[in-house]
């Protein structure tokens, strides 16, 4: 009888120390920060995780617990993009436009309309392949479908200039990041913008809605021409 | 007439007394004479430019003439005086770590902007081009040490590393070179250019030669040159557009993408330190994320820069699209990293202090009231130091204090000490107690207190009743 009260009360505290050991509050280190972001995109159709939020800063995550969102990001569907934000013209393949500069071309293209002074790079091959940003070459007869330069004017306001399909369009970056306004503004020499989709590899020549882009029409895309459209110049337009 | 006992008083008198006499007994027995507790005195911090604190004016070196900051390390490496790294303290440090920079004492600071995981073994090219005025230009490219080469430093001055800080990787998958050319876009002209940007920097984490293995080699360098006494402390990267509900040329998805961007790089670096951690290193990650939400660039209150066109005064170039200056912490968001990290320092601490108060290897806390507060007691350069016991939360923030208290002391013929903080009894000396804390005040001591000959700095108090 003895025994069994002596072992039954090794029990009763075994199990109060695991008890105690249970219910220990671990030390929280950065209580503030165990709440997870609201904020923290998640792409359509992810669902609400229900792991408990201390759980994302417990333990050091490893790449089980990497969250899946995160793996890729969802392209736009240009079609839909350009078919609710602009008035489509054309729709055709990258590779089967005859108006694409090759990298020799648009270095001569560029050098005659002033910007000759920054480097001009590319990133997609014809068949839609990203590359990191590179550098043409003068003599190179390879095409691309976008090729980009900027320009930084005299009153340091800085431009980017992008040619798609053959067609140049200027946009002044400064003044797209300080301005108040919800839409980017480039200038454009046809009321038509060029825009290529490498998830599709195709050019779309659009009129886009001014609630998506505001597209001001100029002459000529020169360094003259971006000289003259200082901050005040633009929000005059 | 009676003398009235103070029962409560007596009680503790002799609570402390048993106290002393039991933690005592061991030190005569197992502890050797001069095993004694070394306090953390010096921190290293690498980097990359989220550890230089880019963006952050003023720059070490920028006061110089042009023609000598082009060779100044400091300058073309964009290393902060606001930098977060400096702003760190160690408890037993007076000061912190900047006000120690360039002394070669407690900061050991060659974080640069630009930074690769390479470049902690290699040298890094600075290419600068400035013009000094019409007639006189510096262009040239300058070189910075391997950064891993301040531990040649160390060596050589007999002294190894309590601390390394560092931040690095974002550079290795262009994290910033991501965002710079979102932001020169168009999303209408280019619907999926960012995402493209993005997918090719997610594509560098894994495999052979990708950036966790890199990360890898790097902590394992880290600790090979450092020591494995060092504790390291890698910081993580924020999301830089958290909480920006628009950005003129940057479309819903491209927002998310730059994001998102973060986020994964952040689940790379705390992946590696887990492992590293699997493998006994002294590794920790600081994250960063949650602190900076909503306060990403072009929010209502930003801890992040917003894009910077044009070249700024101390950018290498005089030059370029945009400045180095952009999408780098503010002095906000350099607070919020130092906060953060000095948690992750104040825990290393005290859970180091813990190890040495558990093994016993030296008896150097007591609980001491002053006026009702408590106290512990540290040892410091030769000066007892008491601290509150919230000192180590109050470290990062209490503003610093003066009080002077006086008291006297008698001394024991073993070296035993006994301080009187409001009584006039035994040998008189005055003492100087400065307060140079919310929780601190040093014990200077005229007379400089010797060990006894079992190596401890023995004290005896009678506290106020």
């Amino acid at each position: 009888m003895r025994r069994i009260v002596t072992l039954s009360i090794m029990v009763l505290l075994l199990a109060g120390l695991l008890l105690v050991a249970a219910c220990g509050k671990p030390r929280s280190l950065t209580p503030r920060s165990s709440t997870p972001s609201p904020s923290t995109p998640r792409p359509t159709g992810a669902t609400k995780s229900t792991q408990p939020a201390s759980r994302q800063t417990d333990s050091p995550p490893t790449e089980a617990v990497a969250p899946k969102k995160y793996e890729h990001v969802t392209p736009r569907d240009a079609d839909a993009y350009f078919e609710a934000n602009s008035k489509i013209l054309s729709v055709k393949p990258a590779k089967e436009s005859d108006a694409v500069f090759t990298e020799a071309e648009i270095n001569k293209e560029l050098a005659r309309r002033g910007f000759n002074e920054y480097s001009i790079t590319f990133e997609y091959s014809m068949d839609g392949e990203y590359s990191e940003e590179t550098e043409i070459s003068s003599s190179s007869s390879t095409h691309h479908p976008v090729y980009s330069s900027y320009y930084i004017t005299g009153s340091e306001e800085v431009w980017v200039i992008l040619v798609v399909d053959g067609l140049i369009h200027a946009i002044p970056v400064s003044y797209n990041f300080e301005s108040d306004l919800d839409v980017q503004v480039i200038f454009s020499e046809t009321e038509a913008v060029m825009s290529y989709d490498s998830a599709t590899n195709q050019f779309y020549e659009t009129i886009p809605n001014e609630s998506e882009l505001i597209v001001n029409i100029v002459d000529r895309i020169d360094t003259d021409t971006l000289e003259s459209l200082s901050t005040e110049v633009i929000d005059s337009l | 007439m009676k003398k009235k006992v103070n029962w409560s008083q007596s009680l503790k008198v002799i609570a402390l007394a048993c106290l002393l006499l039991l933690t005592a007994i061991p030190q005569r027995v197992g502890v050797k004479a001069k095993e004694v507790y070394r306090p953390s005195q010096i921190i290293v911090s690498l980097g990359d430019s989220y550890a230089s604190g880019e963006g952050i004016l003023d720059f070490y070196g920028q006061e110089k003439e042009l023609s000598k900051k082009v060779k100044d390390p400091n300058w073309l490496a964009h290393r902060s005086k606001k930098s977060w790294s400096g702003q760190l303290r160690l408890p037993f440090v007076k000061g912190k770590m900047s006000d120690h920079h360039g002394k070669e004492t407690h900061w050991y600071f060659v974080a640069s902007s630009g930074a690769k995981t390479k470049h902690l073994l290699a040298e890094q090219d600075k290419p600068y081009s400035k013009r000094q005025n019409l007639l006189k230009k510096y262009q040239d490219v300058a070189w910075l040490d391997p950064q891993l080469k301040v531990f040649d430093q160390l060596r050589k001055q007999g002294k190894q590393a309590d601390y390394v800080t560092i931040s690095i990787g974002g550079n290795d998958i262009g994290f910033e070179e991501i965002v710079r050319s979102a932001m020169g876009r168009s999303s209408y002209i280019q619907p999926n250019n960012a995402v493209d940007l993005i997918e090719k920097a997610l594509s560098k984490f894994e495999g052979t030669g990708g950036l966790k293995e890199k990360i890898r080699k790097a902590y394992k360098d880290i600790e090979k040159e450092a020591g494995k006494q060092a504790q390291i402390i890698v910081v993580g990267y924020p999301r830089l557009l958290d909480g920006a509900s628009g950005v003129a040329g940057l479309n819903r998805e491209e927002i998310q993408a730059i994001n998102m961007g973060a986020i994964k790089l952040n689940i790379a670096l705390k992946s590696v330190v887990g492992k590293c951690q699997e493998d006994k290193m002294n590794i920790h990650f600081v994250d960063v994320v949650n602190a900076f939400e909503g306060h990403g660039a072009y929010t209502d209150q930003p801890f992040i820069n917003p894009a910077i066109f044009g070249s700024r005064s101390e950018d290498l170039k005089d030059f370029q699209l945009a400045s180095d200056y952009s999408f780098h912490p503010n002095e906000k968001g350099a607070e919020v990293y130092t906060r953060l990290v000095q948690e992750k320092i104040n825990e290393l601490e005290v859970a180091r202090h813990q190890e040495y108060i558990v093994n016993n290897k030296w008896r150097r806390e007591y609980d001491v009231q002053v006026a009702g507060e408590e106290f512990l007691e540290f040892l410091h350069d030769g000066n007892v130091i008491y601290r509150t016991p919230d000192y180590m939360d109050d470290l990062a923030w209490g503003q610093p204090q003066s009080i002077e208290l006086k008291g006297t002391y008698t001394i024991g013929s073993s070296g035993h000490i006994t301080l009187r903080f409001n009584e006039d009894k035994g040998e008189p000396a005055v003492l100087e107690f400065k307060r140079v804390g919310a929780s601190e005040f040093v014990l200077y001591d005229p007379n400089s207190p010797s060990f006894n000959q079992y190596g401890q700095y023995v004290t005896d108090y009678v506290p106020i009743g």
